[in-house]
């Protein structure tokens, strides 16, 4: 075989590289061991292929600093799992070295199918625009694939911009990330949080420095001082935040004539800041002495007037007491033997409650009754009892009726009912509702004149029993509401309810009055051992005084805070208090006094076994009224009242000649449970005095203390708490960029998605605390901002009978919505709306007012809640001409 | 549930593992580092800059990858990297038409061959010879550079670039035949250099 120079050396190049078959390389090597110019071309081929292996290899201007960045590389290997940059450019074949790439693998899986698969995916490697992904199965059967992920796509769709933004954020960030920047970023952000922490907690520091000498003190002193019966000024001092706190009082009579002082006395309070500081005997005081009462460690003048004494004894008006069944008690309420103490006439309104029967049949008569269970004759276990209170006391046809209702069983108990009401020849129920759990529900309802009404209690078992009711009244005393949802008659407002007897209601009873409270004893003639103890209902939480009244003199008082709805409070009165008294609270809020309930009681110095006096009852049964029959049972402890369909009854009570033989008769109980209020007070008037309306003198320094809180706080806000306000801003502002640089890095995909996202999270978080934190701030700053506000009171003259529009002006401050409560006193209704006080005056719009024709005046008060702040207005409505 | 000692001394061996696992790869890098260095070159198409970024980006993508994977020969594993890598890069990237050697480029490259002796003319030799290997085709390079510098077999080059092993042998012949060709010329050229040189000076001088 004979080969040409040429062909010999393109045979030894492709030997050397392995593309010559051994048939073909054995014959090259004989020929080339025997013939000379085959050997020469040999090594001329294989000299060749010397120079093919150095200029592949010599390349000497490229790796000059491949030591420098080689040391680079190894510490970024360290790192790289971190760093997105390194992902994202791995991420491009982010499959291919899953696998091992072991030669003896690349061989094995080199079949024809393989081949066909590496090709295919090879063509879709190529339409990397395509968008194409190859499968993970694909990938890893071979690790060597090029990458044509959809990342790929678009990094290289962008082009060179893209690719230099990537390599500069990555390097950016690299070298961030070695330097202690980045470091010192996430201690620069502690930084700002401990500052902010202690700045918050510097502010509460001074905030609280600057209000601890501040204290609220309320006191409440007799409006008339009296000689010979032991009396009290309650005091009651409280921090600013509320919290009890002792603080020193002392008290000083002086004679306004002379100068002299009479009586020095200082004391502190117990550790829930309530002071009951007795008052001696006053015997030797002039008529008139001033008082003077220093508080605090200053012993700042806080209160100075001028009382009047009086003889406890020495009363203007006449007092006859010639025998007195208690002995040697000071009831001076009791007046001769066998002469009556009470007679009147009993005026008995028929609509006050009606107590409907389950099992009465359909169509069964109306009942009006006083509360006496005993008319409940047989399975009483199976009787529902709804006890319905129109809001003036009777139902008024032709107007919107706000009733509440209270449903219960014969213990009392409330029972959860649905109740339809219908009127008669309608089938369409003219008032649908349910009561709660606790019993209690409303319902509006607009009577029709001369139309019977058919009440219809619906139970669970669906039975339907129904009761007539009267007619409804032409007159009534009616306040429209604004929104009749936001009627609370879920708090007991004009119901009061004994639970263990369930009889015990007291509509008629004017203790049930405004700010939601009346008051419910346990027996309101107790012994002198024990202590009274008086239940109070009440929603709104504001210091309530109680007063125990003697012949018209305050003689016992004390500060009483409820913490919740119904509270009970045991009080201790003193020993020397006996005889008929009359219990009353007064609100205390904003300097004004409102008498919110009252009531009598009886205490018996001896013993609650021992009756206190009997009474007989004589019919005096007018032609058509109602007659209040109470029946003196000599054996039974417990007396009975029943009403009869006749309005009035004359009811006669006298002292027994011998009491210990008037056993169980009438008690004071049952005579005051259901007189009305001119009756029941001249049973608590026995003796008489000078006013009924004998309220303390309360003092509050709550005015002084906002005053004074609003000057400290602008005075806070300009100096503390502008520091710290450029803290909370530098905050804001820092979180926000580490938002924007999470969101930036997210997007360059410097940061892993879930890094990005937790850290994009978490300045969002601190954003919006930031936020929250500064609102908060502003408010507390604002909140020393009340709402001011005036009524003109002449303009408020109501007609009786006012169906249109009356006005009321409401000047304010401040931007925040206000509620305003609208409530008159005797007829236990509410009105309750919304006013926006964003303008400097708005007009409180009193609808549909209806006084009853037989009442003159009338007394609204207008509560304003800001917050947490109540303040409360009073106006005194005359009837118009 | 492994115990706090325990989760140290696994947390250390993989420190030590991975430690290994550098150690090993920069004894590769080390070792080859002319053969990556030349490889990177030539299928980057002589851009220097992007001839060092690819170098990082091989460095960081193999000591990220090699320690999760269960590899044995790490030489042609690290050319298979770098061909995929370049790929990535500069695969798609249709090579500018340039004339094979230019006349001018020629002249200067025997110039410096026959300014010196033997060492000028290998080195004249090696930058005709880059030259000509520069106007080949990405695939030509890549086949060359892989069997060349990485030592890698046709199948496995076939497996890496994705081409038919024919097609892969074919690739070779024609670069081989190529680059022995241009050898030739050159020796022809720089013989036809000398001789007109001779006879420059033999004339005294006058040029024809």
């Amino acid at each position: 075989m004979s080969m040409t120079f040429q062909e010999i050396k393109e045979r030894t190049y492709l030997l050397i590289y392995g593309l010559l078959s051994e048939d073909e390389a054995e014959e090259l090597r004989i020929l080339v061991a025997t013939n000379s110019e085959a050997a020469s071309a040999f090594e001329s081929a294989r000299l060749t292929t010397e120079y093919f292996k150095d200029f592949t290899t010599n390349i000497p201007s490229m790796v000059q600093d491949d030591n420098a960045s080689a040391r680079n590389v190894s510490v970024d290997s360290s790192l790289a799992p971190s760093f997105a940059f390194d992902s994202a450019v791995s991420s491009l074949d982010e499959g291919v070295f899953i696998e091992s790439t072991d030669p003896v693998d690349l061989v094995s899986t080199s079949s024809n199918e393989d081949k066909k698969a590496i090709r295919r995916n090879r063509a879709k490697g190529r339409s990397k625009l395509k968008g194409e992904t190859p499968s993970k199965a694909l990938f890893q059967q071979s690790d060597v694939f090029p990458p044509n992920t959809r990342h790929d796509a678009l990094f290289h769709g962008f082009g060179a911009l893209f690719k230099g933004i990537d390599d500069g954020v990555g390097r950016f960030w690299a070298l961030l990330w070695r330097s202690p920047v980045s470091t010192g970023l996430l201690a620069t952000l502690l930084v700002l949080g401990i500052c902010v922490t202690i700045a918050a907690l510097r502010c509460d520091y001074l905030l609280t420095r600057r209000f601890f000498d501040d204290f609220r003190i309320q006191i409440a002193i007799p409006r008339t001082l009296a000689r010979g019966v032991s009396q009290s000024i309650v005091v009651k001092t409280t921090g600013v935040d509320g919290s009890p706190r002792r603080v020193p009082t002392r008290f000083c009579f002086v004679d306004p004539t002379t100068g002299k002082i009479l009586l020095n006395h200082t004391e502190s309070g117990n550790s829930d800041g309530n002071l009951t500081c007795g008052i001696p005997d006053l015997t030797g005081f002039p008529d008139k002495v001033s008082l003077v009462v220093f508080a605090g460690a200053s012993e700042t003048e806080l209160f100075k007037s001028t009382l009047r004494v009086e003889d406890f004894e020495n009363t203007n008006v006449e007092k006859s007491v010639p025998y007195d069944p208690c002995l040697s008690s000071r009831s001076d309420g009791v007046r001769d033997l066998n002469s009556p103490i009470l007679q009147s006439v009993l005026d008995f309104p028929s609509l006050d409650r009606f107590l409907l029967d389950a099992d009465s049949p359909k169509g069964g008569e109306s009942k009006s009754e006083s509360g006496d269970s005993t008319l409940l004759s047989s399975s009483e276990s199976e009787r529902v009892f709804l006890h319905l209170y129109p809001e003036s006391g009777r139902f008024v046809a032709g107007f919107t009726n706000n009733v509440c209702v209270f449903c219960s069983d014969k213990n009392g108990r409330p029972l959860a009912r649905r109740v339809a009401f219908f009127q008669e020849d309608n089938d369409k129920p003219a008032a649908f509702f349910s009561t709660s759990e606790r019993g209690f529900g409303s319902f509006q309802w607009t009577p029709v004149k001369d139309s019977p009404v058919i009440a219809i209690l619906v139970p669970e078992d669906f039975n339907e029993r129904d009761v007539h009711l009267q007619n409804p009244f032409e007159q009534g005393f009616l306040l429209e509401h604004a929104s009749s949802d936001e009627l609370i008659c879920e708090s007991p407002t004009t119901i009061e309810i004994d639970p263990q007897t369930g009889r015990k209601f007291a509509f008629f009873n004017p203790t049930i009055s405004a700010e939601s409270a009346y008051l419910s004893f346990d027996k309101r003639v107790f012994a002198s051992e024990e202590r009274l103890r008086i239940r109070l209902f009440t929603a709104a939480k504001i210091p309530i005084v109680a007063t125990v009244e003697k012949n018209g003199v305050t003689a016992w008082q004390h500060f009483l805070t409820n913490s919740k709805e119904v509270e009970t409070f045991d009080l201790t009165l003193p020993d020397s208090l006996s005889g008929f008294m009359k219990v009353s609270l007064y609100s205390v809020a904003q300097r004004r006094f409102l008498k919110l309930a009252e009531t009598g009681v009886f205490r018996n110095l001896y013993s609650t076994s021992l009756p206190m006096f009997s009474a007989e009852i004589s019919d005096s049964t007018s032609e058509d009224g109602n007659r209040l029959l109470v029946i003196n049972q000599q054996e039974k402890s417990t007396s009975t009242a029943q009403v009869e369909n006749k309005e009035t009854t004359k009811v006669d009570i006298y002292w027994a000649p011998d009491f210990r033989t008037a056993f169980a008769s009438l008690d004071v109980d049952d005579v005051l449970m259901n007189v009305d209020e001119e009756v029941r007070d001249e049973i608590v008037r026995t003796t008489p005095s000078s006013s009924l309306f004998n309220p303390p003198i309360v003092f509050d320094n709550l005015d002084v203390l906002v005053k004074n809180a609003r000057v400290k706080l602008d005075s806070f806000k300009e100096n503390e708490a502008r520091s710290f306000f450029w803290i909370v801003r530098l905050v804001f502002v820092s979180c926000f960029s580490i938002a924007l640089a999470a969101l930036f890095f997210t997007v360059f995909r410097v940061f892993s998605l879930g890094r990005s996202f937790l850290l994009w999270l978490l300045s969002i978080g601190l954003f919006f605390f930031t936020l929250e934190l500064q609102s908060t701030l502003n408010a507390f700053i604002q909140s020393s901002q009340d709402v001011v506000f005036a009524i003109d009171e002449e303009e408020n003259q109501l007609p009786s009978q006012l169906k249109n529009t009356s006005k009321i002006e409401v000047s304010g401050e401040g931007s925040r919505t206000q509620t305003s409560e609208t409530s008159e006193t005797s007829a236990c209704v509410r009105l309750v709306t919304a006013i926006d006080l964003d303008q400097d005056s708005t007009q409180l719009a009193l609808e549909n007012l209806l006084f009853p024709s037989e009442r003159s005046s009338g007394i609204i008060f207008i509560k304003i809640r800001n917050g947490t702040t109540n303040s409360v207005k009073f106006l005194s409505l005359e009837k118009g001409l | 549930m492994p115990s706090r000692l325990e989760k140290t001394n696994v947390s250390q061996l993989a420190t030590l593992a991975q430690l290994s696992a550098d150690r090993r790869l920069d004894d590769v890098f080390e070792q080859y580092k002319a053969e990556l260095t030349g490889t990177i070159y030539f299928l980057y198409s002589a851009s220097e800059s992007a001839s060092k970024t690819a170098y990082e980006k091989l460095r960081r993508r193999c000591s990220r990858n090699y320690a999760n994977s269960r590899i044995g020969d790490i030489r042609s594993w690290v050319f298979r990297v770098l061909y995929t890598l370049a790929f990535e890069t500069v695969g798609n990237v249709k090579p500018k038409r340039r004339k094979i050697v230019a006349d001018a480029e020629l002249n200067s490259i025997l110039d410096v061959a026959t300014e010196n002796s033997d060492e000028a003319n290998s080195r004249a030799r090696i930058l005709f010879l880059r030259n000509v290997f520069l106007d080949l085709s990405f695939n030509e390079r890549a086949v060359f550079l892989l069997r060349q510098n990485g030592d890698l077999s046709y199948d496995e080059i076939a497996r890496t670039t994705g081409l038919a092993l024919d097609l892969v042998q074919s690739l070779m012949k024609k670069v081989i035949l190529r680059l022995g060709e241009a050898s030739d010329f050159f020796s022809e050229t720089l013989l036809q250099k000398d001789r007109d040189l001779t006879s420059f000076f033999m004339s005294g001088g006058v040029e024809k």
